[in-house]
């Protein structure tokens, strides 16, 4: 993905320094796209700060990310994790064990999040250990990009509607 | 001359020279003979370590003729024969002298190349193994070409007693032959040893161990020889040619014996020595008596072999001449089998005896190869770029009893303790608490010099020098902090949205939480448990993360998050979770031996805990935070109430635990299971929001319970005046002093501090952060003002409040009952309005 030069406008370096700023501080990050704002790029010009040069990146779009366990798989494979992943539920028994053993914090980004709508498979927990690795843990620092806020993505009665209260929110917009 | 690159190498006569420097190369500069073939593939790599052994290999065979014709020739032919009063010889005179000649020739050469081959490609492929192909290649080379010369030169000698038998029983003959042999052997051995252990260890271990082998092998190849045949004529009953049975199996044991021991020591020394000093002392001696042992055997055999074959290929040679010589061999050939076997058990005997003083020697020579291994090792470390390595890299110090060796231990701890504080640098980001992290490493590494200097030499002298090195890297790290530190005017210290480390965090401590649980916790007759309540964002896991230290010492708080993939899995996780806690905080005594996987062990372990808790008058408090995943959990099938049958049974037997249920709900919202039942006495503790004293501690002094700054030094705070006139009750009242409204305000307001210049927050600034406050704290105000509302007209009553600052109370008493419960409203007469304005402004603006 090239770099346009309307991705160099101030509000689009603005909200590129702000997420940076709060990813090294270890805050996970809501990045609510709006229009055709040019979010890919920004992603990839967070990777080209050396602080950030790991920070995986993970499409909830992806055929391979549609199952829970693929999701993890997905996730493992971008902390340099490649072993076998175990059947529900200790996937994510898997997925904390490789966070928590490695050194420094886990930068991630989940991109196309709206999709968690339609991935029932995912299941509440996952949600559950995420918001354990992100906030008791702190072992893993998320970017979430979703057109809609994070907020309205879960359902009204969901037991994990918390968990939006971890993340930044911050909007880049662009022409619709 | 420059070479052809080694990759580019063919079998063709124009890269001759090429192949012949870069063999010199290999022995002259290993390290660039190793960087110039790395590169290559490794079908590449064998190719050319294949083409370069084919480019010596005639002069291999052109120097095994050289060194016979020098010795057996000319020197032979006027001098040597008549100085040891041998009969003259004829050499290039008669036809059938050249063809044993040639035929000697021929031997030596075969054996040489044959021992090159076989000991390079043996070489060769262990170092494949132990340390990658181009240095397998050059390790194989090196030794195939040395031991081809030895091989060469062997098989030479070999060759004058194929040629002149009569000369085999002259003693001072052979000696000079032992001598000889010793030389060439000791010098190829040396070489060989040398350059393979510089090009894996390095210029000073390679030269020692070169050293050391080269001395040793030469002694044994060339003494043992010189007086084991040396003495065989005058133990010979008769002299050399009148007893031959008996100087048969003389020959058999000398000559079986010699290889034996010359072959187990070299062995042990090579092999021993350069591999030992890398793998350890223990792993040195293994290999030097298992080799000096094999190598025994093998050069037992050898010897045999070696001894009798020549003179068996010289009998049936149609120019072998003398008769007396004839003779002597018919006879030595019906006395073979005698002496090979009884070569065989002695030679075994005194392979064994070889491998052992293989071992004696190494010993010896092992501590100065320590010595060089620890001054190598110490230089490593003074050249590292990150402190973090040092761990890794000095875990391959040697240890032992005396001198420096027994101190490389006390060493390692105070290293230990420097990447341990790199560690905590690393992992911090934040530069005002980067700054007293690299203050500490700072002072570690000059703790570490001063005490390092009581140490014996080589570590005083060298890891001086490292640390010398090492403390530049940590001021250069100090530097870079504080430049960030004094750009960045304010330090961001406060955090919304996750629980507080009150280490590097704004954080205080909450005394009416702690105060009460205390009290519960001390109850003389057992807590009958605590649901430790509080609305969302209200810090409880904060109080519970930072219990320790605002508890008597007696009581250890155990904290598990029912968010935890180990605590919701499974009910055989969450046992195990809980059995692994426990057993981390097992009282002194040790916890009971097996490892319970359900309910019913979990309870015997949890009786036994409370058993040993009480003998020792401690308590253990056991905190679920999120415990309202239980209930769902149970829920879903995943855990019975039998988990529930198990807590309320520890609560009623077991003083000495407390469990705490950490939640936003309380027992009696909890629908999946009747919770009132089981914890009927638990008690509940209200986590409730900031009082204002609270909110003006945190924001005035928010690192106070930090231990990273040492009590004399100050630590960063912000006076009362940075707020501005009235700033921190304003804040304290906007935010209602709900916990994360606090922190959040506080995050806003000093990013908009220095990001302006100031030195203080004026109304206008501070009334900017609270609409960004609003803005950033969108999801938490959403969810506590309108995801919370879930009764029908909860959310429209609240609504309400923009367009009207109060209102009267709803008339729904289940609401009214939710609002007060969700501490959104206070009342006011008859009027009530909302707690938090921040929240009113957000529903005005953005609700």
């Amino acid at each position: 993905v090239r770099r346009r030069p309307g991705d160099l406008s101030p509000e689009w370096l603005r909200t590129r320094d702000a997420v940076r700023n709060y990813l090294l501080r270890g805050e996970s990050v809501n990045l609510i796209v709006g229009g055709n704002a040019r979010w890919r790029p920004l992603i990839q010009d967070l990777r080209r700060q050396p602080e950030l040069a790991e920070l995986g990146e993970v499409g909830l779009d992806h055929i391979e990310a549609m199952a829970r366990r693929g999701l993890v798989r997905e996730i493992l494979a971008r902390c340099g994790s490649t072993g076998p992943v175990p059947d529900k539920p200790y996937d994510l028994i898997e997925l904390g064990r490789v966070l928590k053993a490695r050194p420094a914090a886990t930068c991630l980004a989940l991109t196309s999040f709206d999709l968690v709508r339609h991935r029932s498979d995912y299941e509440l927990d996952l949600f559950l250990a995420l918001r354990e690795l992100v906030t008791d843990a702190r072992r893993l620092v998320l970017l979430i990009q979703s057109r809609s806020p994070f907020a309205a993505l879960l359902p009204q009665d969901h037991p994990l509607s918390s968990l939006d209260a971890i993340f930044q929110t911050i909007e880049l917009r662009g022409r619709s | 001359m420059t070479p052809r690159p080694l990759c580019q190498i063919e079998l063709r006569p124009r890269d001759h020279r090429s192949a012949l420097w870069w063999m010199g190369a290999l022995f002259r500069w290993p390290g660039r003979f190793h960087a110039s073939i790395s590169e290559s593939s490794s079908l590449r790599k064998i190719t050319t370590a294949c083409l370069l052994w084919l480019h010596c290999l005639p002069h291999l065979v052109l120097l095994c003729a050289l060194g016979h014709i020098l010795v057996h020739g000319f020197l032979d032919h006027n001098v040597v024969n008549d100085f040891f009063k041998l009969p003259r010889d004829t050499f290039l005179a008669e036809p059938s002298r050249l063809i044993v000649h040639c035929d000697i020739l021929a031997f030596g050469s075969a054996a040489g190349v044959a021992g090159g081959s076989v000991f390079g490609l043996t070489v060769g492929l262990a170092s494949w193994v132990a340390f990658g192909l181009s240095r397998g290649i050059a390790f194989g080379l090196s030794g195939g070409i040395g031991i081809g010369m030895v091989f060469g030169i062997a098989g030479g000698v070999l060759g004058v007693l194929v040629a002149n038998p009569a000369a085999s029983w002259t003693a001072d003959w052979l000696g000079s032959i032992g001598l000889a042999v010793g030389l060439g052997v000791g010098v190829a051995i040396a070489l060989t040893i040398g350059n393979a252990a510089r090009l894996a260890f390095g210029p000073v271990v390679g030269k020692n161990s070169g050293l050391a082998a080269g001395l040793a092998v030469g002694l044994v190849y060339g003494l043992v020889p010189t007086i084991v045949y040396g003495l065989v004529p005058t133990i010979a009953p008769g002299g050399p040619t009148a007893d031959i049975p008996a100087g048969g199996i003389l020959r058999g044991i000398s000559s079986g014996s010699a290889a034996a021991i010359a072959g187990g020591i070299a062995f042990g020394l090579a092999v021993g020595i350069t591999l030992g000093s890398a793998g350890g002392r223990t792993f040195g001696i293994i290999v030097g008596l298992a080799g000096g042992l094999v190598s025994g055997l093998a050069g037992c055999k050898i010897g045999l072999t070696a001894t009798d074959l020549p003179r068996s290929i010289a009998a049936g040679h149609p120019a072998s001449v003398p008769d007396s010589s004839v003779t002597q061999l018919t006879v030595l050939g019906t006395d073979l089998a005698t002496a090979s076997v009884t070569g065989l058990v002695l030679g075994t005997a005194l392979g064994l005896i070889g491998g052992i003083a293989f071992g004696i020697v190494l010993l010896f020579g092992y501590y100065s190869t320590l010595k060089t291994w620890t001054i190598l090792l110490a230089r490593q470390a003074g050249q590292v770029g990150d402190l973090m390595e040092l761990s890794d890299l000095l875990a391959e110090l040697p240890e032992g009893t005396g001198g420096f060796l027994g101190e490389t231990r006390q060493l390692r701890d105070l290293v230990e303790r420097i990447t341990h504080t790199q560690a905590s640098l690393n992992a911090v980001d934040r530069p005002i608490f980067r700054e007293p992290r690299a203050q500490l490493l700072c002072s570690e590494i000059e703790k570490f010099r001063y005490r390092v200097g009581e140490l014996h030499d080589p570590l005083k002298t060298e890891f001086r020098a490292a640390a010398d090195r090492w403390l530049e890297l940590a001021r250069r790290q100090l530097d870079d902090v504080k430049v960030v530190v004094k750009r960045e005017a304010r330090p961001q210290v406060f955090r919304a949205g996750e629980p507080v480390d009150r280490e590097s965090e704004a954080f205080v401590p909450r005394d009416q939480v702690t105060g009460h649980l205390e009290r519960q916790v001390s109850l003389s007759a057992g807590c009958p448990g605590i649901v430790l309540y509080g609305r969302r964002r209200m810090g409880k896991t904060t109080v519970l993360r930072n219990l320790a230290g605002f508890l008597p010492p007696a009581v250890r708080p155990l904290t598990l998050s029912m968010q935890s993939a180990e605590a919701f899995a499974s009910l055989e996780s969450l046992v195990d979770l809980l059995v692994r806690s426990l057993l981390a905080a097992w009282p002194d005594g040790g916890p009971p031996e097996g490892t319970p996987r359900d309910l019913r062990g979990l309870s015997r372990l949890l009786s036994a805990c409370d058993a040993a808790l009480g003998q020792e008058g401690r308590r253990i408090i056991l905190a679920l935070d999120e415990y309202e995943n239980i209930d769902r959990k149970i829920g879903d099938g995943t855990f019975s109430v039998d988990v529930l049958a198990s807590v309320r049974d520890s609560i009623e037997a077991h003083r000495n635990l407390t469990w705490v249920f950490t939640g936003s709900h309380e027992i009696t919202e909890l629908d999946h299971a009747p919770w009132t039942s089981y914890l009927v006495s638990a008690s509940t503790i209200d986590v409730p929001p900031f009082t204002e004293a609270e909110t003006h501690l945190l924001l005035t002094e928010p690192l106070k319970q930090s231990t990273l700054w040492p009590i004399e030094r100050p630590r960063p705070s912000f006076p009362a005046e940075f707020w501005g006139e009235g700033g921190i009750e304003r804040i304290h009242v906007e935010a209602g002093g709900w916990p994360h409204l606090v922190q959040l305000i506080a995050v806003i307001v000093v990013e908009s501090v220095n990001e302006a210049r100031s030195q203080q927050v004026t109304p206008k600034l501070l009334e900017r952060a609270l609409d960004e406050a609003i803005r950033r704290g969108q999801n938490v105000l959403y969810e506590l003002m309108h995801r919370e509302s879930r009764l029908p007209g909860e959310w429209e009553y609240l609504s309400a409040f923009r367009r009207r600052e109060d209102q009267p109370p709803p008339e729904s008493d289940d609401i009214a009952r939710s609002l007060r419960r969700r501490l959104l409203v206070v009342e006011s007469g008859d009027r009530w309005r909302m707690r938090v304005p921040l929240m009113r402004r957000w529903l005005i603006q953005r609700g």
